[in-house]
């Protein structure tokens, strides 16, 4: 029997979903107007991350109203707090998109110091993360869950490498500090994107399971 | 008490919560009710009969976050009345 929750479930489930796909879409487009170092592109995905924002206050508007007028109980309510956390890191990842958007604004047209390639890598793994933890969440899949934070551990490898790799360059040509410094920046920020999917999973364990994965990190 | 509330207003009903609250400091209270709410404000335990049968019983808590029965699940859910 479908209940009035679980029709306002369905319906968040899929905003969640539309939420997700513009967060990948300000994740992909931050990355790519680096290494294009397009600046007007920066500038529009800077300015709409307000519009994912809103979409996290309209999700989160509709699932304090569902607690206060349902009650949800059992699997409904930990869908709630599953979505209600969901939406909060998805929120925080379009923040490092804006915030990569934002760097690229100060970077301005300038060449790089080296074709980029470790940060596109970075960002290709943080977004398979994201369309994995969303798949794992529509699928209600704890398996797959579980295992996309082996990919994180993939991001912090890579981020060591390009923090290592841009050190050396500072060492070596002083010039460049402030522009290694701008990239190293982009880098922390998917880094970061890669422990919020992780945040993201353990609700998703939550949500499925009842029980806290705290054995994710 | 079989169904203590039933047919009161909230006001009256919360007045009778109340007294459940401080009388359960001194002895032990066992509630009837088909109000799910009421079951997981007042008690520290829940048991979930079906037919005269008992199929589920745990702390209130556990019982309204994570039932172990899919038929206890499906009950508080609404899934099935």
């Amino acid at each position: 029997m479908s209940t009035a929750i679980q029709k306002n479930l369905n319906e968040l489930e899929a905003k969640v979903i539309t939420m997700s796909q513009l967060v990948i879409a300000a994740v992909n487009q931050s990355v790519e107007a680096l290494k294009e170092k397009n600046v007007d592109d920066a500038r529009r995905i800077k300015k709409e991350d307000k519009i994912i924002n809103q979409h996290r206050w309209d999700i989160e508007n509709r699932c304090i109203t569902l607690l206060a007028t349902q009650q949800p109980v059992a699997s409904d309510l930990r869908e709630v707090i599953a979505i209600l956390n969901i939406i909060t890191e998805l929120e925080r990842i379009g923040d490092y998109a804006a915030g990569i958007s934002k760097i690229v604004i100060v970077m301005g047209e300038k060449d790089h110091i080296k074709p980029l390639i470790d940060i596109p890598r970075m960002r290709d793994i943080a977004v398979d993360m994201i369309e994995n933890s969303i798949k794992a969440y529509s699928d209600r899949n704890e398996v797959r869950a579980r295992m996309i934070h082996s990919q994180d551990d993939d991001i912090d490898e890579l981020y060591n490498q390009v923090y290592r790799e841009l050190i050396s360059f500072m060492i070596e040509r002083p010039d460049q500090i402030t522009h290694c410094t701008f990239l190293l920046w982009v880098a922390h920020n998917i880094e970061r994107m890669g422990d919020r999917v992780t945040n993201m999973c353990e609700r998703i364990i939550y949500l499925v399971s009842g029980e806290r994965a705290e054995d994710l990190r | 008490m079989d169904e203590p509330t039933s047919s009161l207003d909230p006001q009256a009903t919360l007045r009778i919560e109340e007294l459940i609250q401080e009388l359960k400091k001194h002895v032990t209270i066992v509630i009837i009710t088909h109000n799910m709410q009421q079951a997981a404000r007042v008690s520290d335990h829940t048991a979930f009969f079906y037919m005269g049968k008992l199929i589920e019983m745990d702390e209130t808590d556990k019982l309204f976050t994570k039932p172990g029965k899919k038929q206890t699940e499906d009950y508080i859910t609404g899934r099935f009345g």
